[in-house]
């Protein structure tokens, strides 16, 4: 049983996208486009991290459960999914994101 | 027995080829993963236990074939010399197959909390400044994300292209290590960028007033005395294991190596030994390695703690 990689990045492309180019077109709202892919990230992080985790615990205490091949098949499937949608939340705040790499100096020197 | 569990699947599955997760191992290559066969090792030692009972020189035949695997109670006829090969082989056997790393997940997650707290203390005291507070945990979190997610592509990479090296034990590890940074480190994000989550809530459903907790820092207080409750009861069962493990194995150890001196003596003076010599020395043998066993995971227990 192999894992995909491309399938499930291929919708959340496209839906990114789809929205960034409808905030581009002043279709809809900045904080719209910000907040769905917000929430996005957030339902992504919840099913993968906390799959990972219960998984994590459940080894740790030795437990076995029937539960545990779907556990691991969504926490792979939606940590691709968060990995991709991390580079989308990267690129929303990039100009705030810039600075932890930046120090305010060079910034300032780099503006001028 | 205890080589069977400890080489046992830790998610419980029976994985086809090419396998779930970086653990998969198909030795036998029937495209079914080793770990997931617990009845493998015990069935074995049935079919080969017959083949003592029909002569005790057939065991030593073959002492490098990793396909029938062989238990430490299998080869203990009444030559010494089998019982040798027959360990070789089951170390053997054993070094094929990945050992069950070691994960500190609540160590690694006390220190990350416990360094929250501080800079969050410093933060509330006015010597440091929001932007850097923020900016240290945003440095953190993006090294998580970054570790974790450059680790699983890897291993999913590796499942999938059935690829084994010996790195990929460590690149689970560190996967496992930097996922847990980057869960404590998202929940943190959280709590740093808490007016954004609500504005969240507020533009896409119209909740105006989305408070799940009043008092975040007092719950996370809470959070680190109940978890600092369990590990501290962890660290003391596993002492306790330790003692009574190291008090039951000094005990086995002499009964032990009184019956394998024994059943030595008698193996010399008849080298065709009957069935009920073969017995003695089974059991000598599978109380010495359990003892070894115990005694090693009660070291292990140590660590974790």
């Amino acid at each position: 049983m192999g894992y995909d990689i491309i399938l499930p990045a291929i919708p959340f492309i496209g839906g990114y996208a789809l929205t960034y180019s409808l905030y581009k077109m002043d279709i809809i709202k900045r904080s719209i486009h910000i907040n769905v892919w917000n929430l996005i990230i957030l339902l992504a992080f919840i099913i993968s991290g906390g799959a990972g985790f219960l998984l994590l615990i459940f080894m740790e205490l030795g437990i076995k459960m029937p539960i545990n091949q779907p556990l691991l098949y969504w926490h792979v499937e939606l940590g691709v999914t968060l990995a991709l949608v991390t580079i989308f939340h990267v690129h929303t705040y990039w100009k705030s994101a810039r600075t932890m790499f930046l120090a305010a100096k060079r910034r300032s020197k780099n503006k001028t | 027995m205890s080589g069977a569990c400890a080489l046992s699947c830790p998610y419980g599955l029976t994985c086809t080829a090419p396998g779930q997760c970086p653990r998969y191992v198909d030795s036998g290559g029937d495209g079914i993963c080793d770990l997931g066969q617990p009845t493998t090792s015990s069935s074995s030692a049935e079919s080969t236990s017959y083949d003592n009972s029909d002569s005790s020189s057939s065991a030593s035949q073959d002492p490098t074939d990793t396909s029938s695997v062989s238990s430490g109670s299998v080869n203990n006829s009444s030559d010494t010399n089998a019982s040798a090969v027959a360990d070789q082989g089951n170390s053997i056997d054993n070094g094929s197959l990945p050992d069950e790393p070691q994960y500190f997940t609540i160590p690694v997650s006390m220190l990350i909390i416990g360094l929250y707290l501080i800079t969050h203390f410093l933060f509330s005291k006015g010597i440091l400044s929001r932007q850097k507070h923020r900016r240290i945990w945003n440095l953190l979190i993006t090294v998580g994300m970054a570790g974790s997610g450059i680790t699983g592509i890897l291993l999913i990479l590796f499942i999938n292209l059935s690829i084994k090296t010996a790195l990929n034990p460590s690149v689970t590890f560190w996967h496992v290590e930097l996922s847990i940074l980057m869960v404590i480190g998202t929940i943190i994000h959280l709590h740093l960028y808490r007016k954004p989550f609500r504005n969240m809530f507020r533009v896409l459903f119209g909740v105006k007033n989305f408070k799940v907790f009043k008092k975040p820092v007092s719950i996370l207080v809470v959070v680190i005395v109940i978890s600092m409750a369990v590990v501290s009861g962890q660290y003391l069962s596993s002492v306790d294991g330790d003692d009574t493990s190291k008090l039951n194995g000094i005990s086995s150890n002499n009964s032990t190596s009184n019956q394998y001196q024994d059943s030595l003596n008698k193996s010399t003076s008849s080298v065709q030994s009957t069935s009920s010599d073969v017995t003695y020395d089974t059991t000598g043998v599978v109380q010495d390695t359990t003892t070894t066993t115990t005694t090693s995971s009660g070291g292990k227990g140590k660590n974790k703690s």
